[in-house]
């Protein structure tokens, strides 16, 4: 038993070490911490931070919360059909999304070259403020929707109906009950959105928007470690004020579920004569978020394959197999002492390890990048630039959503299971084997098959912790993308996008139906 | 049978648990349970009753007090005994059999060595009626068919007590009856010792060889069901074992007077003494005459085989009334008496003084 302690105690430490070697840092300089605070440059990259955050979130709500009412209760033909591919988006990771912004709607995009034939000549530039937000609302506005439909699912139809009885219209409804009902989904979903946003480093750094991930790495590479700190610290303290924000305008009221055994669907809103128009107008922001950006991913592969096929390397998507499964496993692994700890005892030794446990989730990848360099240069030089340390990165990151995936399972084991054994008279340890472990199963597979996907797609932890001459697919996307190598880009994008898209895209499905 | 003749299997002297936000639980309980007998702990919810069955089997540990099974201390300041060294066996309310265990595992997960357990586990199953059941998963099972399981989970390992945490609760009220009755005969086969706690008194009547009423961390009596129902040495045990009320009366010299009236009784009190006069249902009698109402019928109840009807007595106080034809209406006035035929006991302050009767 203090064996366990010991070892969850030295993980959360570790685990702990960017927000410590950051904080260190900025206490050590406080005062040109203070003065790269006030500077013109710093406002402005926190303005765009903030901005291109909100207007997301918005836009994301705008998108989100009217085509899930659309196509879960009113008598919208194609409702199916719809549910699943708005959801599509996520499959792509963020990076890939702007890659294929770039090559559908850049200055040589297939857009522009169609839209030529027509005549007209110039379209707004994809990069800079309009293309990031429109590419970040487009991949992020899926989890709001996730998360709303979930709750409309849920939803008691007695007040609707209650409603109706009284006289009231559809939208009265709508707005002054179902709305406010559905509140703390939105807020959740709003919450993974915002934290979504501010960490991203893909999107931003290919389409040129001067936030904090993007200039954080240009100032990584140009040797430039304390303004990176300082820059780090800003963005954990925008994530921070992000959440607590949040934390005020939930509602602690409770929400009122009725017992019903089998609940019922409500009656679905008539559209009326709008019924079509308003599909086929889905079907074509559909179009715009998903088609286009496979089509153009396609032929710009295709394009790759017949001029340059030589130069295709299966070494990346062998990599990229190789630590998904290896970082996989050791962050599973580790994970399940620490979960067992923080369901077995309630103290606040647990309650410190599981919260430190958490500081991955919040933090953007680049930030954990930095942290694990710095930490690496100065206190572990044998393993810097190895693998170690790239697994100590995954494991910072990655780690709470194991942890996320555990718990729940392990807190459904029953734990009069546990005390009827005692009374059989079996140890601890005979417990674990015979017992939790196999109930816990479902739930190791599940963790491991997510972080492998995960980690496949991970790109700033990857991009810096890897050894040099290690390229897995996601760094070398970014790479050939950066280095306007499109076609190199697309093929490995597509290669990526189906090994990584077909179980989600199966799930979805399945999940859908 | 008289069980005190056998050796003590459970010693429990001055067991007290507290919580560490001081609520206290359990105090100073001393009991000893005998070899082979039943013995029912009966209370209502927050009594300790499960708190003291978990503390013997070491679950929890007592925050005073010595505990000791089959002769050695598992128990006592300074020393504990964890629960998988003692021989204890236990059926929870949920039965907690494992799910990713078919029957017979579940059931040979407790016994150790390798010849005894095939033919211990074949015994078990026998004897519970799971034969046929052996390779199901508990999923596959209904409630009676794991309740078995889990009863013969606990024997297998051939413990020296055997713990019921409300084992009928989870079932059905028609099956319960069934359960129980099956539940009493493997026991009595077996012969083993077994403590159950229950919130049920008809349960415990039927089940145990002693009751034990226990009432906010404390037992209140200890005995076998008949002295516990029929002398019971509380208000409380008294109302746990039955409804029932009780009216003040006064008793002088030889007259007992009520507000059912005045009765000459046997036995005298040389002054005037105060108590309360426990009234159950077959206590109270309508009379012919309605000169003097003393109570209204408030409510009529079918209970299948005969009627309960609901009669309030002055102060507030209700008694039930069984008759086989609905003979009351609701609101109609009756004139009660004492029935004659029975002893009374009387009560001052919460406990039991004495029993009188009417001639």
């Amino acid at each position: 038993m203090k064996l366990l302690y010991l070892t969850c105690l030295v993980v959360s430490i570790f685990v702990v070490i960017p927000v410590f070697y950051i904080s260190i840092h900025v206490i050590n300089s406080f005062e040109s911490f203070i003065d790269n605070l006030w500077r013109i440059k710093t406002l402005n990259l926190a303005f765009n931070t903030i901005l291109l955050m909100t207007s997301v979130v918005l836009a994301s709500i705008a998108i989100a919360v009217p085509s899930a009412i659309l196509t879960i209760k009113s008598n919208l033909p194609l409702k199916k059909i719809l549910r699943v591919l708005l959801v599509m988006p996520i499959v792509f990771p963020s990076y890939i999304y702007a890659l294929i912004f770039i090559l559908a709607f850049g200055q040589n995009g297939i857009t522009q070259k169609l839209l030529t034939r027509i005549g007209i000549e110039t379209i707004p530039s994809v990069y800079g403020f309009f293309g990031t937000f429109l590419c970040l609302t487009f991949l992020c506005f899926p989890y709001i929707f996730i998360s709303v439909s979930a709750s409309i699912m849920k939803m008691d139809t007695s007040y609707e109906e209650v409603a109706k009885s009284l006289g009231k219209s559809y939208w009265f409804t709508y707005r002054l009950i179902i709305l406010p009902l559905l509140k703390p989904s939105i807020i959740a979903g709003c919450v993974l959105v915002s934290l979504y946003v501010v960490s991203d480093f893909g999107v931003v750094s290919l389409l040129h928007y001067r936030t904090f991930s993007s200039v954080i790495y240009n100032h990584y590479e140009t040797i430039q470690r304390g303004t990176a700190a300082s820059l780090s610290s800003i963005i954990i303290l925008i994530g921070i004020i992000v959440l607590w924000f949040y934390k005020i305008s939930e509602t602690s009221e409770p929400q009122y579920r009725s017992n019903a055994a089998v609940p019922r669907q409500g009656s679905l809103i008539q559209l009326g004569k709008l019924r079509w128009p308003i599909a086929i107008f889905l079907m074509l922001f559909v179009g715009i978020i998903l088609i286009i950006p496979i089509w153009t991913l396609i032929y710009w592969a295709y394009d790759f394959t017949l001029n340059y096929s030589q130069s295709f390397k299966p070494t990346y998507a062998f990599n990229s197999i190789y630590i998904s499964i290896l970082g996989s496993l050791t962050v599973v692994a580790i994970s399940i002492p620490i979960t067992i700890l923080i369901v077995m005892k309630k103290n606040l030794w647990t309650r410190f390890i599981e919260k430190a446990s958490y500081t991955g989730f919040v933090l953007p990848g680049i930030v954990v990048a930095l942290s694990v360099v710095f930490f690496g240069i100065n206190f572990l030089t044998p393993i810097y630039q190895t693998m170690t340390l790239l697994f100590i990165g995954y494991l910072i990151l990655f780690l709470p959503v194991s942890i996320g995936i555990l718990k729940p399972v392990l807190m459904q084991i029953n734990p009069k299971l546990g005390e009827s054994a005692k009374t059989l008279g079996a140890s601890n340890l005979r417990i674990w084997k015979t017992i939790s472990v196999p109930l816990m199963a479902p739930g190791f597979f599940a963790a491991f098959a997510i972080l492998c996907m995960l980690i496949m797609k991970e790109l700033p932890v990857t991009l810096i912790l890897a050894p040099l001459n290690f390229g897995t697919l996601a760094t070398s996307i970014w790479t050939h993308s950066t280095e306007a190598n499109f076609g190199d880009a697309a093929i490995y994008s597509l290669v990526l996008l189906v090994i990584t898209g077909s179980p989600i895209f199966i799930l979805l499905n399945r999940g859908v139906k | 049978m008289n069980f005190k003749s056998q050796f003590p299997v459970i010693r429990c002297i001055g067991i007290g648990k507290t919580y560490q936000n001081d609520k206290e639980a359990l105090f100073g309980i001393d009991l000893t349970i005998y070899h082979g007998e039943i013995v029912v702990l009966l209370g209502p919810s927050g009594c300790g009753k499960t708190t003291l069955l978990r503390l013997i089997a070491g679950l929890e540990e007592p925050t005073s007090g010595t505990l000791s099974i089959g002769g050695q201390i598992m128990s006592m300041p300074g020393k504990f005994i964890q629960p998988e060294k003692r021989k204890v066996g236990m059926v929870f309310q949920d039965y907690a059999l494992f799910p990713n265990m078919n029957v017979r595992k579940n059931i040979e997960f407790g016994i150790h060595g390798t010849q005894d357990l095939l033919d211990r586990t074949e015994e078990v199953m026998r004897l519970v009626g799971l034969t046929k059941l052996a390779n199901r998963m508990p999923y596959q099972l209904s409630g009676g068919e794991q309740q078995r399981t889990a009863l013969a989970r606990a024997l297998a390992p051939n413990p020296s007590v055997i713990l019921f945490d409300e084992p009928l609760s989870n079932l059905d009220a028609n099956l319960r009856g069934r359960v129980r009755s099956e539940i009493k005969q493997i026991i009595s086969e077996t012969k083993a010792t077994c403590i159950f706690v229950t919130h049920d008194q008809e349960e415990a009547m039927f089940l145990a060889d002693r009751i034990a009423v226990m009432n906010n961390g404390r037992i209140e009596q200890i005995d076998i069901p008949e002295k516990v129902y029929n002398q019971p040495l509380s208000r409380f045990v008294a109302q746990a074992m039955d409804p029932v009320c009780f009216i003040d009366v006064q008793i002088e010299g030889t007259t007992l007077k009520s507000e059912l009236g005045d009765f000459s009784i046997k036995q005298t009190e040389e002054t005037p003494v105060k108590f309360q006069l426990l009234i159950r249902s077959n206590s109270i009698v309508p009379t012919q005459e309605k000169f003097n109402s003393n109570a209204i019928v408030i409510a009529n109840e079918f209970r299948g085989s005969y009627y309960s009807h609901i009669v309030q007595l002055k102060f507030n106080n209700t008694v039930e009334l069984h008759t086989t034809n609905k003979s009351f209406k609701e609101g109609q006035s009756l004139e009660l008496t004492l029935n004659k035929n029975l002893p009374y006991h009387l009560y001052s302050g919460d406990k039991y003084v004495k029993t009188i009767e009417i001639n």
